[in-house]
């Protein structure tokens, strides 16, 4: 009976109140938003931007449906996916120099993930927005030199900016801290990974988070970029949880992305 | 490591597909658009149904419906918002 007891609490302890069949809910989620991507990237773009549109829709649905039980949080996180590439590309950006449309994209979908975190009752601290351990947040940024090396290894894009001068190179800077680094890692980290921790409990939501974070790059095109890609997300979770601060990870994810576009193509 | 901005390489790919033939992007708009519609007009009616008052108290489903919406309304208006600033621009320009 004891150890009856023992393994529902292990059980709660790793996938909080959720029971099987809303793990299995979630996967099917998950392998949805997946397959989504997969035709986005490898087939037809309007079919996957109208299963993401679907998506959206059972979503939202499925979030009011649970709402009066209380466990909305995930399904309404798990918006933030299709809008994502929802946003990404009905936007008509043809004639926009690149590096705007990291500024036009941004901004709807830092008002979705604001949504979500009113309509979930998050305070801005436990989405991560707090400035405490500065110094180790700063160290933990440092991460992303290494980070942006090794994707640029992967994905060899093309430079975005022609010289690495300062008055060239900072506003692109600046966009790809705020635009990618602090948006995706308020969305990913600090809106759905809270909301998994909620809804799921800490080991599961760790891994469901990654692997949504992972499939939204297969429209990179490259498969060992996704694994990398999943790989950083565990790291950089796991470092949100530790240190309950999206400010370390979103510069170590801007200067991934800094090094990845801005300096490794020009000087390799 | 971006997956919101169409992840450069997609973006790339989707505007170069798109500067051959532009109706995909404005396909996409419109799908968006229609959507955002739709998610307006359910809105519009789960707001009267809690207006009216009866069995809704508290968060019902309908009213859960009512305010779980604006989180794919919101971005989608930005989104329409986008499109017609562009239309103006492109027939200015």
């Amino acid at each position: 009976m004891r150890r009856t007891t023992e393994l529902k609490n292990d059980w709660q302890r790793l996938f909080g109140q959720a029971g099987n069949r809303a793990l299995i809910v979630y996967w099917l989620y998950g392998l949805a938003i997946t397959a989504a991507e997969i035709i986005v990237a490898y087939g037809s773009v309007k079919t996957g931007i109208i299963l993401h549109i679907l998506l959206l829709g059972a979503l939202l649905a499925h979030s009011a449906w649970v709402f009066h039980r209380g466990v909305p949080w995930l399904f309404l996180a798990l918006t933030l996916a299709p809008l994502t590439r929802i946003l990404s590309l009905s936007m008509p950006l043809g004639g926009i120099p690149p590096v705007y449309w990291y500024v036009a994209i941004s901004a709807p979908l830092f008002a979705a993930a604001a949504g979500v975190m009113r309509v979930a009752g998050f305070a801005p601290g436990e989405v991560g927005f707090t400035l405490r351990n500065l110094p180790v947040q700063f160290l933990i940024a440092l991460i992303g030199l290494p980070l942006g090396f090794i994707e640029f290894i992967i994905l060899k894009p093309r430079p975005m900016v022609t010289s690495l001068a300062p008055a060239e190179i900072w506003f692109p800077a600046l966009v790809f801290i705020v635009c990618t680094g602090l948006l995706e890692e308020f969305v990913f980290r600090g809106v759905m990974y809270r909301a998994a921790l909620k809804a799921v409990g800490d080991k599961f939501a760790l891994v469901y988070v990654s692997c949504i974070f992972a499939v939204l790059h297969i429209t990179h095109l490259s498969l060992w970029d996704v694994v990398f890609v999943f790989a950083v997300a565990l790291l950089f979770t796991k470092i949100f949880a530790w240190q309950k601060s999206i400010v370390g990870v979103s510069l170590a994810h801007g200067l991934t992305n800094i090094t990845l576009y801005l300096i490794c193509p020009l000087i390799f | 490591m971006i997956s919101t901005v169409t992840t450069t390489t997609t973006t790339t790919t989707t505007v170069t597909t798109t500067a051959g033939s532009s109706s995909l992007v404005s396909d996409i708009g419109l799908l968006a658009v229609i959507s955002l519609i739709i998610l307006l007009v359910i809105k519009e009616l789960a707001g009267a149904a809690v207006d009216s008052g009866g069995e809704l108290q508290g968060y019902s489903t309908v009213a859960a419906v009512d305010r779980v919406l604006n989180v794919g309304i919101v971005p989608l208006l930005f989104v329409f918002g986008f499109i017609v600033i562009q239309k103006i621009v492109t027939i200015l320009a």
